[in-house]
């Protein structure tokens, strides 16, 4: 059946119809041929069983009056059938009666014994046998035998007619099939045609011509389909195509792109770089990292992270703890790594190294150097220099300090000056000298004291007197004792500032829990005398406030300084209502406000963010100091010190925030 | 079943393979055995001696003659063979008629001496013994359909039917049809293409 994959499927087609007629019509034949071959033996039995019938009726009354040539006579009669060969009539006591041969026979007849009426095929003959009765009783036998001449004569004329049929069937099967088969052949060779020029063309527009309404119809339907669903997707493979090349066009600039920049940074960092995979393989790496490690070009163009580390080694100062240190990183590949790298001509690098991710797999590692050895250098000399700046901020700072304590002490000094000439002048004023000319009086009049006193004129004033001056001088002394009572305050916040100026350069001060209040009527008190000398009213606005926890010095000098400021802001506005006032409120569970207001000249907008600053100052002669210090007092303090003003002329409140401590405590 | 087709077909130009050797080897065996035993047969079975000839005639008349239907007495009734005379038959009869029937009718042989006893049988054999008496048995079972045999020259001018004479060492057979017609029997032409002499034709075609 090989050679028929070859063929045409038109010749295939005739094969199969032709082969299949052929063989269905042989074998027809045949069955007919061996039909009429089993017909034709069966007559010739039955032929010969009634010739032994009646021959045998006929010789019975000879074989039962033994009469052989009788029997022999009726035999003879068989010439009549040239095919009988032989005849034999046999005794019931199974004795030859009589024979028949015909004349070319040459043989003698003796045929087996054989059932009653039986017929044998043996040798090309027939042979059949025939019991001979009379009314019952049985006389004997008689066997024909005939040949089978007539068989291969008839057989060989079915066959000439099989022939001839075969060879007229085939060539009506033959014509019919070849016009037949392209019912079938014909859409099945147009389908394959199309087929081929779509497949030879590429054109997926083509369809075929549908002839029918049967399978292969449909089968040219589906076909048709197909090529649609062919055709529509290979516009949209097209399109897809196009805007996939498109894109890739687009992406693969945009990575050339970011490639060029990925090298251009890469080669453009002070830092070198290099990439190696998870197998240790040198992925990437920078010039300058070729060029810091002066690795040589062959160690570079192997591509061995090993080889390139074996080529460094005999650089560095310390190679063990470098090789050490690199193994610790390669063995836990998702962490960062920081070492530094001493290098034996002093260099040194500071190496990163970090997982390098894809997605979330971490697919090598980034080895980063950077020679700080300037760095470490200017680090060198950042910190001598720093040292320098430290004595001299130290130096500054003191300086600051003692500006500070000059300035709150000259504050004060001013009090004590004015209370000193107060108490001076008061002295001087004094009528003591009065007392001592009563003393002289009463010396010049030691005799006659009782006289004195009660004679002379002068005399009987002098109790009087006496009271008078006493009055006086109590009064003075008073006054006297007051203003050394304020010395004496004053005295004590300059030996406070003092100690407050050696402690304000320890981390902090004693803190203690205070109330607010008497701490601004100390500030206020400090300043007393030149509130009162500028005639400065103040009014005084007081909430009931708990107790804050605050180092005394540190506030009083911030309060003493507000003060101060407000006064001078009065002075300098020059009008005749000058007015300080002093808050103290709460605000909130723990903070509690005081604030000083004046209605003085106040503080442009622009002014206002500054005051706080160093060196600050709009007062001629004033050092910008005061406020600074103030403001970051009260940050130590825990709290804070703000500003307001409305603007120039229109006076300023500065508020000092301070924190109380919590409930528990407060008692 | 080709091969053998063919074997049939052209038996002349015949191929002998090694089966149709075979076979036909056994074939020639069987059929010399079968030969031998005939022969043997043959050789055992001795020659009849004449009256067992003649019983064995006297039976088979009674397959090749027709009585009329009032000649039995029933269906199943036997049929009576009569012998008159001298015995020369001795066991004879004994072994021709051992389980045998006609037509279903057991065959009797009988010795018979009365008239009477003549007229009961069907087939009358009168022995050369009794030649004295011919006519007058005869002239007792006239116009019976009684078949007579005799074995005397003068049986069948005396109306006797059948006449059952050896002659040439054989046994003869000679009918007078007209007789056996006039007793309503039919006697076969079986019998008749037999019989040395047939006579009585003429004599029926002139009383036809």
């Amino acid at each position: 059946m090989r050679f028929a994959q070859t063929l045409s499927i038109q010749r295939k087609q005739m094969l199969v119809i032709m082969l299949t007629s052929t063989i269905a019509l042989l074998l027809a034949c045949m069955g007919f041929v061996a039909y009429e071959v089993i017909v034709f033996r069966q007559t010739m039995t039955q032929h010969l069983a009634t010739l032994a019938r009646i021959i045998g009726d006929n010789t019975s009354g000879a074989l039962d009056f033994n009469d052989p040539k009788a029997a022999q006579d009726i035999l003879s009669a068989l010439r009549a059938e040239p095919n009988i060969t032989a005849a034999c009539i046999y005794t019931k006591d199974s004795q030859r009666f009589a024979t028949y041969r015909r004349a070319d026979v040459i043989t003698d007849f003796s045929p087996l014994k054989m059932e009653a009426d039986g017929h044998r095929f043996a040798d090309g003959s027939l042979i059949v046998s025939h019991n001979i009765t009379q009314k019952g009783d049985p006389v004997g036998s008689i066997y024909l035998q005939s040949d089978l001449r007539d068989l291969p004569v008839r057989l060989r004329k079915y066959i000439s007619i099989v022939g001839i049929v075969l060879c007229a069937c085939t060539l009506a099967a033959l014509l019919l099939s070849s016009r037949l088969q392209r019912l079938l052949s014909e859409p099945i060779l147009r389908l394959a045609k199309t087929a081929r020029a779509v497949a030879v063309e590429k054109n997926y527009a083509l369809r075929a011509v549908k002839q029918s309404e049967d399978e292969l119809g449909r089968l040219t339907d589906d076909f048709n389909e197909m090529l649609a669903q062919i055709q529509q997707r290979d516009t949209a493979l097209q399109a897809a195509n196009e805007n996939l090349e498109k894109r890739v066009a687009e992406r693969t600039r945009e990575l050339e792109g970011s490639l060029s920049l990925l090298h251009a940074t890469l080669e453009s960092t002070v830092d070198g770089i290099l990439v190696v995979d998870r197998a240790g393989r040198v992925v990437t790496y920078n010039r300058k990292f070729a060029s810091m490690w002066a690795i040589p070009e062959a160690v570079l163009a192997s591509g061995d992270s090993e080889q390139m580390m074996a080529a460094v080694l005999d650089q560095l100062s310390n190679s063990e703890e470098f090789l050490r240190r690199v193994r610790e990183r390669q063995a836990r590949l998702d962490a960062d790594g920081f070492d530094l790298v001493n290098f034996k001509d002093g260099r040194v690098f500071e190496q990163y190294v970090q997982p390098q991710h894809i997605r979330d797999e971490i697919v090598g590692r980034v080895w980063n150097f950077r020679d700080i050895t300037e760095r470490k250098r200017a680090e060198v000399k950042l910190e001598n220099l720093h040292r320098q700046l430290v004595d001299t901020s130290r130096q500054a700072g003191m300086a600051e300090v003692a500006t500070n304590v000059l300035h709150n002490v000259g504050n004060v000094l001013n009090s004590l000056n004015v209370s000193f000439a107060v108490v001076s002048d008061k002295v001087r004023k004094s009528r003591i000298q009065n007392l001592a000319k009563v003393a002289g009086m009463l010396q010049e009049h030691n005799k006659d004291l009782a006289a004195f006193l009660s004679s002379d004129p002068k005399g009987t004033q002098l109790p009087s007197y006496l009271t008078g001056l006493a009055q006086h001088l109590t009064q003075e002394q008073a006054e006297v004792l007051k203003e050394l009572q304020s010395l004496t305050t004053n005295v004590d916040h300059i030996k406070e500032i003092v100690a407050m100026q050696q402690s304000y350069s320890k981390v902090s001060g004693v803190v203690e829990t205070l109330p607010v209040v008497e701490l601004l009527e100390d500030a206020l008190r400090m300043n007393d005398a030149a509130l009162a000398r500028h005639e400065v009213q103040v009014v005084r606005e007081y909430a009931e406030t708990p107790p804050v926890l605050v180092d005394k010095h540190k506030v009083l000098q911030i309060l003493v300084n507000l003060i101060r400021n407000a006064k001078y802001a009065l002075d300098e506005q020059g009008q005749p209502d000058k007015r300080l006032t002093l808050r103290v409120s709460k605000n909130g569970s723990n903070v509690v406000h005081v604030s000083v207001s004046d209605n003085g000249v106040g503080i442009s907008p622009e002014n206002l963010t500054r005051v706080f600053e160093h060196g600050f100052t709009t007062r001629k002669g004033g050092h910008g100091f005061g406020l600074h210090s103030g403001a970051l007092a009260a940050q130590e303090l825990g709290g804070t010190l703000t500003v307001h003003s409305e603007g120039v002329g229109k006076g300023a409140t500065f508020t000092l925030a301070l924190p109380c401590p919590p409930k528990e405590g407060s008692k | 079943m080709n091969q053998g087709i063919q074997n049939e077909i052209v038996p002349t130009a015949r191929v002998i393979t090694g089966a149709a050797m075979v076979r036909l080897l056994a074939l020639v065996l069987v059929a010399l055995l079968v030969s031998c035993v005939g022969t043997v047969t043959a050789a055992e079975t001795p020659a009849l001696s004449e009256y067992q000839v003649k019983a064995l005639f006297l039976f088979n008349f009674a397959k090749y003659v027709d009585w009329p239907a009032e000649a039995y007495s029933s269906d199943s009734a036997p049929i009576l063979i009569g012998l008159v005379g001298e015995d020369h038959f001795g066991d004879s009869f004994k072994q021709v008629i051992a389980g045998k029937t006609i037509n279903g009718r057991q065959v009797v042989i009988k010795h018979v001496a009365s008239a009477q006893e003549y007229k009961s049988c069907h087939i009358l054999f009168i022995g050369a013994s009794e030649q004295s008496n011919l006519s007058e048995i005869l002239s007792a079972v006239k116009g019976s359909a009684i078949l007579t045999a005799g074995e005397t020259e003068e049986f069948l001018a005396r109306d006797g039917m059948i006449d059952l004479r050896k002659k040439e060492n054989k046994i003869r057979l000679e009918i007078n049809l007209g007789a056996a017609q006039r007793a309503n029997l039919k006697i076969s032409s079986k019998l008749l293409s037999v019989a040395d002499v047939v006579t009585g034709r003429a004599e029926d075609a002139k009383v036809n």
